[in-house]
């Protein structure tokens, strides 16, 4: 195990050092100037001249890179060119709209797809799997920001029930808040909803073909204990998995929701920085949100080592 | 897996038994109900753009101010925009946006991913670990990270969509190619053609693709289906297909404005993605029943 351990480490590493070579040379060394590209071509060479010693342009891509690198090790991001704030605080803020738009849709896809997976497999090959399936293939097809435009002409166009959009912040209470968050949560809990349905109604009824299912029938174990004692401890882990996998999906699914309810979140603070050309913030948020990504990546290579010797063995 | 068997692997003898094999698939195929819907709504989509490059019941560009935001008519079937644009002929014009971006970025990711994952499965070694340490790499950057990269260096447009699509793809096809490969390499036919003196190239060509090719072709429908659900998203939040360009996801993000005042308008061109995106799906699920009749019994 120590040594799978070591060589995950090594692959996790070399990984998130890539990612954060290659951000830097996308937006700061590949496009040209990267003060160009902030200020535009036309910008006065003053103007020009100013961001460079403002933001350190001046200095090699190399030294760039390292001080960088160096300042997030140190909890700095550098400042925002527009809203001359340093980024650390900003993604701060927004992250108070950003996670629990994240968590509660994947609390709510978690629960709403443990019941219709097991839902469908229980009742396999009959209307009520049918429907299930039907389901999940459309939530699959389903674009989320349209899906958002939906909810949002149903139930704050039709009904007026919830708002439209925007977010009072967590000061004006919290049922203000969480009235906010209701249409962009379940948006974005559709499509996750609809795959972790379609794994959870496989991996129970791959596990409910098993031999030690039919031993613990066979014992005399009723069909709906042999399914909460020994099928559902067992098909948890190809769910668990995914559940991992699908982080990348809500993040990403975060990035266009937002913009979708304009909420004041990461994902609405990237956008607003590509149109001001903010570098400073659209490098640190993607290298943010690609970490995420590969840290949750290798817990989830690690948490199905433990599970399953086998990888460990392979790898 | 589904063994289809190569050209070099069937004896002069075979030839009649894979024409009774094709008109079985065939059969299959036909009787196979949401495969045929699949292909039924994924034709639909590719005759309306086939058919709005030479006709379309108004232009989808032009603007008639008099005639903005109006309810579906005989006229105008699907209604028109806020700048009185016939909203049909936006999306029939829309889906040749879709096809190309999915056509192109799905070609892209799949010949170099193919080619990286066959390679990995023939050398293996550190060929197969520098290949799959940057398909991590690749993996790090879901599409959308990817567009907003290019747009942020370079400004928005219709290539970064495509750039940002394909690339995302060359790593899930080398990732499957590989695994399928891999098995491939381990099969006593392969291992006869080695004792043979073949080549890893002349193997990989003549035995191991042939052998995988239908894995490609599932993975490539469904990735053409997310492709069309990318380039929505990206054209919707503004970093994929640019003005006049017609887009089904420019079309909802411009129509959100005009949710209080025509909610019908943004219903049209997600109906459209969703009907493209379920055929392609379909399709996607049928072929991999139809491949592999095992997985279809336990699913």
């Amino acid at each position: 195990m120590s040594v799978f351990l070591a060589r995950r480490f090594l692959t996790f590493l070399i990984t998130i050092s890539g990612a954060s070579v290659i951000i830097f040379l996308l937006l700061e060394v590949l496009p040209g100037d990267p003060a160009l590209t902030m200020l535009g071509v036309d910008a006065p060479d003053s103007a020009v001249a100013a961001i460079r010693l403002e933001l350190g342009l001046d200095r090699p891509a190399a030294v760039r890179y390292v001080a960088w690198i160096a300042g997030l090790f140190q909890g700095e991001m550098g400042l925002s060119y527009v809203y001359k704030v340093p980024v650390t605080e900003l993604i701060g803020q927004r992250l108070q709209v950003t996670l629990p738009l994240a968590i509660g849709s994947m609390a709510v896809a978690t629960l709403t797809a443990l019941s219709l997976g097991i839902f469908a497999a229980t009742n396999h090959n009959r209307i009520g799997d049918y429907g299930v399936m039907g389901f999940s293939q459309l939530g699959l097809a389903i674009p989320d920001f349209w899906f958002g435009i939906l909810l949002i002409i149903l139930f704050a166009v039709i009904l007026h029930w919830l708002p439209s959009g925007g977010f009072p912040g967590w000061d004006e209470g919290l049922w203000r808040g969480v009235k906010s968050l209701m249409l962009p949560v379940f948006t974005l809990s559709l499509s996750l909803t609809a795959v972790m349905t379609r794994v959870t109604r496989s991996a129970v009824l791959e596990v409910a073909r098993e031999d030690f299912v039919r031993t613990a029938r066979a014992k005399g174990l009723s069909r709906r204990a042999a399914l909460w004692r020994h099928v559902l401890r067992n098909a948890l882990v190809p769910v668990l998995t995914i559940g991992g996998v699908l982080v990348a999906t809500v993040l990403t699914g975060t990035l266009v929701i937002e913009n979708v309810f304009a909420l004041p979140g990461v994902g609405k603070l990237i956008f607003d920085a590509i149109s001001n050309r903010d570098l400073m913030v659209v490098k640190n948020v993607v290298l943010l949100f690609a970490a995420i990504v590969v840290v949750v990546n290798f817990m989830v290579d690690i948490l199905y080592a433990m599970v399953d010797p086998r990888i460990r063995i392979q790898t | 897996m589904t063994e289809t068997v190569s050209n070099s692997d069937r004896g002069s003898g075979q030839g009649t038994g894979r024409g009774t094999a094709s008109l079985g698939f065939l059969g299959r195929a036909l009787g196979h109900r949401s495969f045929m819907i699949g292909l039924l709504l994924t034709g639909a989509m590719i005759i309306s753009a086939l058919v709005s490059l030479v006709w379309t019941p108004h232009s989808p560009t032009e603007i008639v101010i008099a005639e903005r935001l109006k309810l579906p008519s005989a006229s105008h079937w699907f209604g028109t925009d806020q700048f009185g644009r016939d909203i049909l002929s936006m999306i029939m014009a829309g889906a040749q946006t879709s096809i190309v971006v999915g056509l192109i970025a799905v070609s892209l990711g799949a010949v170099l991913g193919v080619s990286l994952g066959l390679w990995a499965a023939a050398r293996r070694g550190w060929t197969e670990d520098v290949i799959m340490r940057l398909s991590d790499l690749n993996l790090a950057f879901p599409v959308i990270l990817i567009a907003i990269l290019l747009t942020a260096g370079w400004g928005p447009g219709i290539i970064n969509a495509i750039l940002a699509l394909g690339i995302y793809n060359i790593s899930v096809f080398a990732r499957q190619v590989r695994g399928a490969g891999i098995a491939m390499w381990e099969r006593e036919f392969v291992l006869a053609a080695r004792a043979a003196g073949k080549g890893n190239l002349a193997i990989t060509i003549e035995h191991v693709l042939p052998n995988i090719i239908s894995i490609i072709v599932v993975q490539a429908t469904i990735s053409f289906a997310i492709a069309i659900l990318a380039e929505a998203a990206l054209s919707y939040l503004g970093v994929g297909s640019q003005p006049p360009n017609p887009s089904w996801g420019r079309m909802l993000s411009e129509s959100q404005s005009y949710i209080f005042l025509a909610p019908i308008i943004a219903v049209w061109p997600g109906l459209a993605i969703v009907l493209s995106v379920l055929g392609l799906n379909l399709i996607g699920d049928g072929l991999r029943d139809l491949v592999d009749p095992r997985l279809a019994r336990r699913r």
